[in-house]
Parts: C-alpha cells; structure tokens; sequence
C-alpha cells in the first residue's frame, strides 16, 4: 500500500528544492550536511526523500534504452546515405555550409602564426615553385591541352570549379574537371608528373580547403619524390587548415626523414597552435631522433600546453639517453 | 578528451566525411538513447538521431574544442528535439512505445488489474515522463538516466545551474505526483 504522502506537504519549499536536490546528489557538500541535519531531526521531511527515492527507482527500468549494434549499423548507414546526398548536392553548384563556416573559422587561424614561420613557407613555397614547370601529359586529354596550358588557365582564374575525382583506385588514375566557356576534362595516372604538379599547385594554392584536402589525399598514392616531399613541407608549414596539415604530416612521415623534414617537424612541434598537429610532428622525430632535436625537445617537455605532448618528449629524451648511454658501454667494452 | 576524438573532429572540420562517420561511430549509441528518452518513442528517436547528426555535421566547424564533443552533441540533439516539437504540426510525435500494450488480449488477463503490474507500471512511467515540460524532461533525463552533472547540463541547454536545479525540483515534484500510486510497488 502507498505510503500516506499528505505528511510532506507541510514541508517548505526550499526544503522540498534540497531534497529533490538530494536524491539527485546534486547538492553541494555544507548543503548535504545541513539537510541530512534536518532530515535527522525531520519524520516528514525523512518521508518525503523516501518518495522520491521510490519515484526515482520506479522511474529507471521504464525509461532505460539501449540502442542494438544492428539498429545503430543501420542507422549510419541511412545517415551515410544522406550525408553523400548533401555532399553531392553541395558539389553541384552552392557552396555546402560546413566548408563555408569552416572556411570563416579557419582562416583566422592563418594570421596566428609566428611572422618567422610565414617567412620560411614563403621561402619554401618559392623554392617548390622553381620545380614546378609544368610538360605536356603523357596521356593526352580528349581535348588536347597541356598541363603548362591548364596550370596557367587555373592562374589566370579562366578556369574555375575545378574539381578532382579518383577514376581507377587501384591503378591511381584521376580526373580533374574544371569549369570554362566550355567543359574541360583530363584524364591521367598518379605517376604522370604533370598531374603531380597540378595537385600540387591545387594542394598549395587553391582557397578552397576541400579540394586542398582532396588534392592532398590523391598525393597520397602518388610515388614518393623531392618534389612532392617539399610541396608536402610547404602545405604543413602553411596551410590554414590545421586537417590538411596534419594529413601532408602524416605523409612526410612516410618519407625517409631527412634533415629538411626534421627541421620542418621542430618549427611544427614548436610552433603550431594545433595539439594534433604538434603530436604528428612529435611522432616524426620520435622515429628519426638526432641529437639536434634535444634543445627543442627540452623546451617542449617544459613549455607545450598539451600534457600528453610534454610527456612524450620527455619519454623520447629519456630513450635517447638510454641510446647514447648503452653506446658509451658498448664504446668502452 | 582523447587524441584520437581530436584528430577526427579535424579531419572532419577538414571535410574528411568517413573522419565524421567514425566520430557518429563513437557517439551514436549515446545520442541514440538520449533522442529515445527525450522522445519515448522509437521512430521520432531515429528520426530525431538522423537530424541531430546532419546538423552536427553542418556546424561541425563551429565546434572549438571549448567543451567535450558529447557535450556539444547532446546540445545539438537537444536544440533538434525542442524545434521538432515546435513544429509539431508537421512533425507528429508518437505515443510513446509501451512494451505490450498493442496485445488486444493482454487487457483480458487477470494481472492487468493488479495495479501494480509492470505493464501498467512502464505506462505510466512514460506518460509521466512525456507530460512533463520539455526543458524539465530534459533537465531530468540528463541527470537521472544519463547521470551527468548539474554543471554540464547547465552547459549543454545553455542555462544557469539554478535553472537546472529548478527544472529538476519540478520534474520530481510532479513525477512523485503522478506515480503516488506506485511508489513502494
């Protein structure tokens, strides 16, 4: 049988406010002192937690779920259906509103960045751009353009909407479309240099950062080469976008690592105001460690905001220690 | 929050649409059963869910790290509950789900009578659950059945902690006034 409940209503209501706040546990410490005070002291006020308490525990079978992993599987595969609508749609003509407010967050980033940082990206994107002289491709397009011809139409901004799409996955084949007076369409492989150096100009040069994405992610599954490696250093140390960066990084760590990319690496470790970024450059020179990088592993290990970054430099310190220390006995042996 | 949440939230905010789906992956089960609390049914949850993460995905540029992601998804869900329920013209919301209460003969039994069956029970659980105002549902299904703290409620429907206290004084208030005849059951 039901209690009789009429017993707490002559209770006040702050009173009644604590002891919902009670059975919540959401009162602070001196307040669950004072209320367990009175309620001592209190028979109704003891009845009414008492009800709550049995309110409380009534409510909780009733109103528990747990979704299935089938209902969840198929829930995103819905949701991913959806969203492949929406990127379509977004392609097609009006620009989507996550990479317009990405675009108005991001950039503001850009103009954070150390003045000594922009110099050397400067620097690097001239000496990138002296490599990049653009030759005919070697598989011809249906219109007959060269690459010279295409790189400097997208310069001279006669094409526009230029978009790439990955036409044979295994054998890294490529499209890339762009708008003009009429359609312009070419077609090539990963290894053909000329479209290298069209990703290269679209990873470092377009505005938008879905297709520098785009272009940095097809770069992926091209061979591996000087020039590629620098493009790859200019887009980490320059890029606005801090996803395009970490993936150009995460590509340089694929690259034997040399003293142009470690250096690369220590002005990202030391001045990227991404965390993510930084554990990327973090993770390069933990696989390649010299000697050079212990005074900004040092400074990192004191000075990075992130706690887990300052933890693994001072662990690579340490290992490295333990490195030169186990040479000294080997030397001395 | 981790690393790994980290780098996929910039991947995503990169445009990187399979980051997003790994990040709905981590999530989804979270927010699922939060849109079936806050609805009590299960089509407006699914629903409820598909919007919640189009959006997410819409805005996820906007995200600035200042909170946990979840937090910042349950805001989203919530937000997307409260317009649904504006336009409830359009959009009409079920009856909540009650377990058995479709058998046209589970009436004629004799343990229906008994009030303190668990059918009639989960009954009046949900249609008290759904007879409160939104934001003391809300209020109260974020405490009490996903037990975050008044300070991260206060944040994820971006009002002040006395607020929340006094949402959930009400919800409890009127709960222990609709279930006093179940209490002890």
């Amino acid at each position: 049988m039901p209690k009789n409940i009429s017993a707490s209503e002559n209770i006040s209501k702050i009173k009644r406010e604590q002891a919902a706040l009670y059975v919540f546990n959401a009162l602070t410490e001196p307040e669950r002192i004072n209320f367990e005070t009175a309620l001592k002291s209190s028979p109704a006020l003891k009845t009414l937690v008492d009800e709550l308490e049995s309110t409380l525990s009534l409510t909780a079978d009733p109103l528990e779920y747990t979704p299935s992993d089938i209902e969840l599987q198929g829930q995103r595969n819905l949701l991913r259906g959806r969203l492949e609508q929406i990127i379509t749609q977004g392609n097609k003509g009006f620009k989507s509103p996550a990479w317009s407010a990405a675009g108005r967050y991001l950039t503001p980033l850009f103009s954070l960045r150390q003045p000594a940082l922009v110099v050397s990206c400067i620097i690097i994107a001239f000496a990138v751009g002296t490599f990049v002289d653009f030759k005919p491709l070697s598989t011809p397009a249906a219109e007959t353009y060269s690459s010279a011809d295409i790189v400097e139409l997208i310069e001279s901004g006669t094409l526009s909407n230029i978009t790439l799409e990955e036409t044979d996955k295994n054998n890294g084949g490529i499209r890339l479309a762009a708008e003009k007076t009429q359609n312009l369409n070419v077609s090539g492989g990963l290894s053909d240099e000329s479209i290298q150096k069209v990703l290269f100009y679209l990873l470092l040069n377009d505005a938008n950062p879905g297709k520098r994405l785009r272009a940095v992610e097809l770069l992926k599954k091209s061979p591996p080469g000087n020039d590629k490696k620098l493009v790859l250093i200019s887009s980490v140390l320059s890029d606005s976008n801090s996803g395009i960066r970490l993936k150009a990084l995460h590509q340089l760590g694929t690259f034997e690592i040399d003293k142009t990319i470690r250096e690369a690496a220590l002005k990202v470790l030391l001045e990227d105001e991404n965390e993510a970024v930084r554990m990327g450059a973090l993770a390069i020179l933990a696989n390649s460690p010299t000697q050079d990088i212990i005074p900004a592993l040092r400074v990192v290990n004191l000075m990075d905001d992130n706690q887990y970054i300052r933890d693994r430099a001072g662990e690579i310190l340490s290992e490295m220690e333990d490195l030169a220390a186990a040479d000294r006995i080997e030397a001395s042996n | 929050m981790k690393s790994e949440t980290k780098i996929l939230i910039i991947e995503a905010q990169a445009g990187d649409a399979n980051a997003f789906h790994d990040l709905v992956a981590m999530f989804d089960g979270k927010i699922m059963t939060l849109a079936y609390q806050l609805t009590q049914n299960k089509q407006d949850a699914e629903d409820l869910y598909q919007e919640a993460f189009i959006k997410a995905y819409k805005n996820i540029s906007k995200f600035r790290f200042q909170s946990e992601f979840y937090t910042w998804l349950y805001r989203i869900t919530i937000n997307t509950f409260y317009n649904m329920k504006r336009k409830l013209s359009k959009y009409h919301f079920q009856e909540p789900d009650i377990k058995g209460t479709n058998d046209p003969v589970s009436h004629l039994s004799d343990e229906s009578h008994n009030p303190q069956n668990a059918h009639e029970i989960q009954s009046a659980v949900k249609n008290a659950a759904q007879n409160l105002p939104l934001k003391q549902r809300t209020a109260f299904m974020l405490k009490h059945m996903q037990n975050l703290k008044i300070r991260e409620i206060a944040n994820i429907m971006d009002i002040g902690e006395g607020t929340v206290k006094k949402y959930l004084f009400r919800a409890m208030e009127k709960l222990r006034d609709e279930l006093k005849e179940y209490q002890y059951a």
